[in-house]
């Protein structure tokens, strides 16, 4: 009885073995493959943000509370925003990782990157956030690839990019909440590809961005992409959380000026997800406790042990409860 | 004082100083007793005297003063120093008296203080409240600048210093150095 079951065993056996491994190297490929997928989504992504192609148009900003038209030229991989704030011409260079923001006449700012725009954040895009081309559509009567990034995390907000397939430049990009709510979206309208580029013109940018002559040093004011810069400064680092939605770093730290005192500015990103924390201190006959309370727009309220808490930003009421909760007072 | 002392008779009547201090009661018993013999037989002293004592009532009523003779100030001070000391302790005249803090008016002063001090408490609390509740939304709006990438264009219309005008505004074709 045993030895007629033991010849099966022994000669299925090896068939098995055969069909597991091909099992293991269909699957192996496939994971490849994807992984080749998403390497080549996140490339088409990041070079949407530098494209080769010189054009023109307008890059139309709406959002929930927000409604903004910025001039965009691009060239030779290097853009260019102008835009009208508080009365003033706002004129943003960027290029091999620089930026240059003019207001008005003069230079004031340069290499803040991380925090004037999130395009060096796509190592932590690839971190937080799988990437995959869903297809194709028409954007403005334009063909284009259609790009999903998708969290790793609940609770974080999703992106989707169309770049133009012809010259690789954006042409839309809308971000949700996790509620599926719109966030933001970016819209290139009135395109205009250029078809011989101005290379003197070109020369000129790129040499603006290599000596940018400022006129003072206002980046110091701004936000910087590392905290650590900050430490001689305002002491900011007297209040900080304990901990932070997972996937966040911390790009940018300020102090805002406020009527009534400062109040301490946190910005992380997750690479698409931004949240900001604001602190102030609350003077002693002014302090009332209270406990923390979700506001309409999703961000929470605290006051606790003489601070005042503000966060906002793209992470669940649940997740800025517990990082306001964090947020100890050093002494 | 004697008779000797304040000059004596000029002729048959007393001198004037005499007279004067007779009329104060400032001689001794036998020169008092001299003078008022003299009056008693003399008109023209009485009536001098007479017209003396009329002229110093004059006087005082005039500007308000009480002239006593020197014993009679002293025993008249005498009597009030013995009354004062009878008086309780501490106790002044009326006008001179201060106005006493009694405790209730004391702790209704106290209450009121309070109540100020509570009000304006109060008041600057809430004008807090108020103005922060006002800057949470101002602050929301500062981290969707932040979300747009264009904070450090915002910053200079609200924070450092640094007013608008002072950077101008100026159409600029290109970069390229400052124009």
């Amino acid at each position: 009885m045993l030895r007629p079951a033991l010849m099966r065993v022994t000669k299925t056996a090896p068939v098995l073995a055969v069909l597991a491994l091909a099992a293991l190297v269909i699957l192996g490929a496939k994971a490849h493959a994807a992984a080749d997928a998403d390497q080549d989504a996140f490339r088409m992504y990041q070079n949407s943000f530098e494209p080769k192609a010189a054009f023109s148009g307008v890059l139309r900003i709406t959002g929930r509370d927000v409604a903004l038209e910025v001039e965009v030229r691009g060239l030779d991989g290097m853009s260019r925003y102008i835009f009208h704030s508080g009365g003033k011409t706002v004129d943003v260079l960027r290029g091999g990782g620089k930026i240059i923001v003019k207001v008005g006449p003069r230079n004031v700012s340069v290499e803040v990157p991380s925090f004037l725009d999130f395009t060096d954040t796509t190592d932590l895009i690839m971190r937080n956030y799988s990437a995959s081309i869903a297809g194709r559509d028409i954007v403005g009567g334009r063909p284009a690839r259609k790009i999903e990034m998708t969290p790793l995390r609940p609770g974080r907000p999703d992106r989707v990019v169309w770049i133009d397939e012809a010259t690789g430049i954006q042409l839309r990009r809308d971000d949700y909440r996790y509620d599926g709510s719109l966030i933001e979206r970016r819209e290139l309208v009135k395109l205009n590809v250029v078809a011989t580029p101005d290379k003197a013109e070109a020369e000129r940018w790129r040499q603006a961005l290599l000596d940018p002559d400022l006129d003072d040093s206002l980046a110091a004011r701004l936000m910087a992409p590392k905290f650590h810069q900050f430490r001689p400064g305002p002491p900011l680092a007297q209040f900080f959380p304990s901990r932070v939605p997972e996937g966040y770093v911390l790009i940018g730290a300020r102090l805002a000026g406020q009527p009534r005192g400062p109040v301490r500015h946190f910005v992380w990103t997750d690479g698409i997800g931004v949240i900001s924390a604001f602190v102030r201190e609350v003077p002693w006959w002014a302090r009332r406790p209270q406990p923390v309370t979700v506001r309409p727009d999703g961000g929470v309220e605290l006051e606790s042990d003489g601070l005042r808490l503000l966060l906002v930003g793209d992470a669940t009421p649940e997740e800025l409860t517990d990082m306001a909760a964090s947020f100890l007072r050093k002494r | 004082m004697t008779v000797q002392e304040k000059g004596c008779f000029s002729g048959e009547h007393p001198a004037d100083e005499l007279l004067s201090a007779y009329a104060d009661g400032e001689l001794g018993p036998d020169g008092m007793a001299e003078v008022a013999m003299h009056l008693r037989t003399c008109v023209a002293c009485r009536r001098r005297l007479e017209e003396w004592q009329r002229l110093g009532q004059a006087a005082q009523a005039a500007v308000g003063l009480k002239t006593w003779p020197e014993e009679v100030f002293r025993r008249e001070l005498s009597d009030r120093l013995m009354a004062e000391a009878r008086r309780p302790q501490g106790r002044l005249p009326v006008g001179l008296r201060p106005r006493r803090v009694r405790p209730k008016s004391a702790a209704v002063a106290a209450a009121i203080m309070l109540l100020l001090a509570g009000a304006g408490l109060g008041w600057a609390r809430s004008s807090y409240d108020r103005y922060v509740e006002q800057e949470a939304g101002y602050l929301v709006r500062e981290h969707q600048a932040v979300r747009l990438g264009v904070m450090g264009t915002a910053e200079f219309a609200t924070y450092g210093g640094t007013s608008g005008a002072e950077y101008g505004d100026a159409t600029h074709d290109s970069f390229g150095g400052k124009q």
